[in-house]
C-alpha cells in the first residue's frame, strides 16, 4: 500500500493519473446540495479555522479515499439533517459520488460507504425576500 | 449481513443499515449510522415531549459540554445497545412536577421508537426509561396551557 498520498496514482490503461485530493474534489462538489446532506463530519469549528488559514488537510479527512488496481474506494463521514431518512440521504450521495467519479475520472468505484455521524437541523438560510417582493408588485 | 459484520455491529457503537445505491443490483457499499446520530435524536425527542424538564444529569456543566460540543455528557443519560439489527434505548429523564409517569413514559418509549425508525430505519426492540429526578415547574411560565393559546 502505498505511504505517500502525493505518490499515489491510478494505473489506468490509458495510462493518466488522478491524484487523491482531485477525487476528494468530485465527492465534496457531488455531495453539497443533496437534500437531507447538512454538512461532512469534521467540518465544524476546527476545520472552519482550518480553512480560514488555508488548510485543506482537516476538512478532508471525512472523505477517505482507497485506491488500489485502478479501484477506488471511498468512505464518507456525514452529518444527516434531523428529520430525513438517513439511509435514502446515504444512498442519494452513494448515487451522486458514484457517478460523478466514474463519469468524471472513468475510473472503477469499488465501494462508497457512508458513515452517518450525527443530525442536524440544516441551517436556515438567509434569503432576502424583499427584492422579489418588490418585483412581484405591480408598478404603475 | 454476515456473523462477523453481526458481531461487528453488536461490538461496535455502529449500526448497519439497508437501502444503499445500487448499480446493477449490487450496492455500490453500506450505509452506517454511528450511535451519536441515535442520541441525538432521542435527546431531542426527549427533550421536545411536555412534561420533560431535561435529561437526568445534564445541567450547567452539561449546557457547557453542548456548547463545546461535547457528546460525553448526554451520552450519560442516554445509552444505545446492539441486539443484532435491533437497538435499544436507555434514556434518564426528569419530568416536571404534575405529570403522570406513565402516561410520560408511555409517550417517551413511543415517540423515540417512532423516531429512531423513521430517521435512522432502525428497529428499537425497547425503550427503558429512568427516572431520576423531578423538577418544579419554573414560576416564571406557571401554567402548561398558557404556552399553546395566545388570547387577543
Amino acid at each position: 500500500m502505498p505511504a505517500k498520498n502525493t505518490a499515489k496514482t491510478t494505473a489506468a490503461p490509458s495510462a493518466y493519473t488522478v491524484h487523491e485530493s482531485v477525487i476528494i474534489s468530485l465527492a465534496r462538489k457531488a455531495v453539497s446540495g443533496i437534500p437531507g446532506f447538512v454538512r461532512f463530519s469534521g467540518s465544524s469549528i476546527v476545520s472552519d479555522l482550518a480553512d480560514l488559514v488555508g488548510s485543506k488537510r482537516r476538512f478532508d479527512k471525512s472523505i477517505v479515499v482507497t485506491e488500489t488496481d485502478n479501484e477506488v474506494s471511498l468512505e464518507i463521514l456525514v452529518v444527516a439533517a434531523y428529520g430525513s431518512k438517513f439511509n435514502e440521504v446515504a444512498a442519494a450521495i452513494q448515487k451522486a459520488v458514484y457517478h460523478q467519479i466514474v463519469d468524471f475520472t472513468g475510473m472503477t468505484v469499488k465501494s462508497i460507504d457512508v458513515v452517518v455521524t450525527d443530525t442536524e437541523d440544516v441551517p436556515v438560510e438567509e434569503k432576502p425576500a424583499a427584492d422579489d417582493v418588490v418585483e412581484g408588485e405591480v408598478i404603475q | 449481513m454476515s456473523n462477523t459484520q453481526q458481531a461487528r455491529a453488536a461490538a461496535e457503537p455502529v449500526s448497519t443499515v439497508p437501502g444503499a445505491y445500487e448499480v446493477g443490483g449490487v450496492p455500490v457499499g453500506s450505509i452506517r449510522i454511528l450511535d451519536g446520530a441515535i442520541t441525538t435524536i432521542v435527546k431531542r425527542t426527549v427533550l421536545g415531549i411536555e412534561g420533560v424538564a431535561r435529561l437526568s444529569g445534564s445541567s450547567l456543566i452539561d449546557d457547557f459540554a453542548d456548547l463545546v460540543r461535547s457528546k460525553r455528557m448526554q451520552e450519560r443519560s442516554i445509552q444505545i445497545e446492539h441486539d443484532g439489527e435491533e437497538v435499544s434505548v436507555s434514556v434518564a429523564v426528569n419530568p416536571y412536577f404534575g405529570y403522570k409517569f406513565p402516561a410520560l413514559i408511555d409517550e417517551i418509549k413511543r415517540k423515540v421508537t417512532e423516531a429512531v425508525s423513521e430517521m435512522a430505519g432502525l428497529q428499537v426492540s425497547s425503550v427503558r426509561v429512568d427516572i431520576r429526578g423531578i423538577e418544579e415547574l419554573p414560576a416564571e411560565e406557571p401554567a402548561v396551557e398558557e404556552s399553546t393559546q395566545d388570547p387577543e
